[in-house]
């Protein structure tokens, strides 16, 4: 054999076992190890230490305490027992949180983020073929309608501030809703609060 | 007569030659090319533990990422939910799916030992080396720069090498990369326009965006 096919079999060769870019379900290999790995804890990462049976790095706190800065803010949360309602009992009829364009937008970053997918951007929610919402669509029951609508059952869009708060603050959702308690902030979820308002003013349009 | 060295074998010394000549070359570019993290690290696939599709969740359901990503604005990891968010559809839909039963058998009701699902992570960077994804979210740089099409995955794959060349790559020269303030940075079908280019550019000369060069912003 000459020199020439010699040359090309090995780029031939070369370029078939490089397989850049293709997919592998083996993980990377650490030519030169460094301090790739050292011996400390990450979030979300899985303890050894054989104490901790569920395996996990992040703890719990312990039962019966508050973290520094975690404690309800008195004018989000005048009840700090049960969200939504005012110290003598009945609902909070006017949101506490300022309402300006700065949290009305954050309102609506945070609707769109987590009730839109079931309630639709709109609001309007329902479920199958005309469901607003994607996942909506496949909910076993009819998602609430915001937007109060003539000769329907309009008790959701009828609902105080203080009401449509405490289902979000809800440790266990509402029915088949989901609970946000654990996942938006105090402060969040007052936001989301003025957004539906926003929202079914400009229904009545 | 036998012969003991054919002709050709009067050869031998030219490509014995010759081949000391392309093994230097030959040697730089298996390292260059083959033990570049480009090589090494893009394309990692791992069989995750439950089937999730994101090309269903975040493409077809329209989902956005923060919806079960919730740290990625605020902390240094995006973190992966818990089986808590899951759980919160998935009681109703799907809820006899066989796909699922790891989520179900692994979902805090009180029995078991309530070990979190073993999720395998994708991207992973070397200890020593310091990123934070609420920088970057800030700075309104979306996931698919990092990231890619993570809707159109059936199953999460690397596509970025995730080498200190790219991180610095980018710290140059970001402008294609950052966002203006209308856009989401979950928006996965965002490209770069002239105006948005120039925009960046322009935040980045006031100084309102500082991508750092300097080893110790990653190295700390
Ligand atoms: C996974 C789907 C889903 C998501 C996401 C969702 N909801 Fe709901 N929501 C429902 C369903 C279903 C109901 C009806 C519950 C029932 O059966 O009474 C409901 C009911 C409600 C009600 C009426 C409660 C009552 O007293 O009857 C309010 C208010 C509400 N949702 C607000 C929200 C807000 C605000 C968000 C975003 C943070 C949100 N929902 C996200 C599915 C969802
Ligand atoms: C500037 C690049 C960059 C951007 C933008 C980015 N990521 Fe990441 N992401 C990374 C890197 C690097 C890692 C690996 C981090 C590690 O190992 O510590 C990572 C890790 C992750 C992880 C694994 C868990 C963790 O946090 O370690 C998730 C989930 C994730 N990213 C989601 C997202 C989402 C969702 C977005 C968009 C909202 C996003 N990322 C935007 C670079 C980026
Ligand atoms: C907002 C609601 C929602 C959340 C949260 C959610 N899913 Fe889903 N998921 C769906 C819907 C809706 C479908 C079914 C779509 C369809 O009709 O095919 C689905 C389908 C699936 C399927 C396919 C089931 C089958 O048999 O076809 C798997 C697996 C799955 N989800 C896993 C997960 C995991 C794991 C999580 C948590 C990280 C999760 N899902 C979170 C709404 C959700
Ligand atoms: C329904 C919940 C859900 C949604 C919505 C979602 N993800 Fe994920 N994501 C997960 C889960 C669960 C994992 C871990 C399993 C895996 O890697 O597939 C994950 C993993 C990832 C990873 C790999 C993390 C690692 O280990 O390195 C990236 C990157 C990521 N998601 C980006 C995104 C982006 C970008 C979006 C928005 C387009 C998004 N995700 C939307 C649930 C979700
Ligand atoms: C797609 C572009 C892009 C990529 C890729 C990227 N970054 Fe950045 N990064 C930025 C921008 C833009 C900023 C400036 C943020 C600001 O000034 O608000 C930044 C800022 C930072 C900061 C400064 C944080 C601080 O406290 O000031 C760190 C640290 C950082 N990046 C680490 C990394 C690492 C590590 C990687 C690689 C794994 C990486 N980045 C990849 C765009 C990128
Ligand atoms: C934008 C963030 C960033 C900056 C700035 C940065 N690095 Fe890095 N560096 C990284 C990352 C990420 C890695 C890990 C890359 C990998 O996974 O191979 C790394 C890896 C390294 C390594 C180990 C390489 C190996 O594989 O053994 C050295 C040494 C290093 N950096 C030195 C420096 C020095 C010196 C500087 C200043 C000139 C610097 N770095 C600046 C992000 C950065």
């Amino acid at each position: 054999m000459s020199l020439m096919p010699k040359f090309t079999l090995l780029l031939v060769a070369l370029a078939l076992g490089a397989c850049r870019g293709g997919t592998s379900t083996s993980p990377p290999v650490h030519l030169v190890l460094d301090m790739d790995f050292q011996p400390k804890l990450k979030s979300q990462s899985e303890s050894s230490f054989e104490n901790w049976t569920d395996r996990r790095s992040m703890r719990l706190p312990a039962e019966g305490t508050v973290a520094r800065g975690s404690l309800p803010d008195p004018i989000l949360m005048p009840d700090p027992k049960s969200a939504g309602r005012n110290p003598d009992g009945s609902w909070i009829s006017r949101n506490p949180l300022s309402l300006n364009a700065e949290t009305l937008e954050r309102g609506r970053e945070r609707f769109d983020i987590y009730c839109s997918i079931c309630h639709g951007l709109s609001g309007r929610g329902g479920n199958g073929p005309e469901g607003h919402g994607l996942v909506g669509r496949r909910w076993p029951v009819a998602v609430p309608n915001f937007h109060a609508a003539e000769g329907k059952d309009n008790r959701v869009a009828n609902l105080t501030d203080g009401e449509y708060f405490e289902v979000l603050s809800s440790p266990v959702g509402r029915n088949t809703m989901p609970s946000y308690a654990a996942r938006i902030s105090v402060a969040d979820r007052w936001a989301i609060v003025h957004y539906i308002r926003a929202l079914q003013n400009l229904g009545k349009q | 007569m036998t012969v003991l060295f054919p002709k050709w074998t009067n050869k031998i010394p030219v490509f014995a030659a010759l081949g000391a000549a392309c093994k230097g070359l030959v040697v730089i570019f298996v390292v260059w090319f083959w033990f570049s993290p480009k090589h090494i690290d893009v394309g990692y696939q791992p069989e995750q533990p439950i089937l999730y599709s994101h090309k269903l969740h975040a493409g077809l359901l329209g989902m956005d990422c923060r919806y079960c990503h919730r740290e990625v604005e605020s902390g240094p990891h995006a973190t992966v939910p818990d089986a808590d968010t899951c759980m919160g559809c998935h009681k109703q839909v799907k809820n006899d799916s066989d796909r699922l039963t790891l989520l179900r058998d692994n979902y805090g009701d009180g029995s078991g030992d309530n070990i979190p699902i073993p999720w395998i992570k994708v991207h992973l960077l070397p200890d020593y080396a310091y990123f934070s994804h609420a920088v970057h979210m800030n700075a309104n740089v979306g996931c698919t720069s990092c990231h890619g099409r993570v809707d159109q995955m059936e199953i999460v794959r690397q596509v970025e090498p995730l080498s200190m060349g790219w991180c610095l790559e980018c710290h140059r020269a970001p402008e294609a990369h950052v966002r203006p303030a209308g856009v989401k940075p979950t928006d996965m079908a965002w490209t770069p326009t002239e105006a948005s280019i120039a925009a960046a550019r322009e935040r980045l000369t006031r100084g309102e965006l500082n991508p750092p060069t300097h080893c110790s912003a990653c190295h700390r």
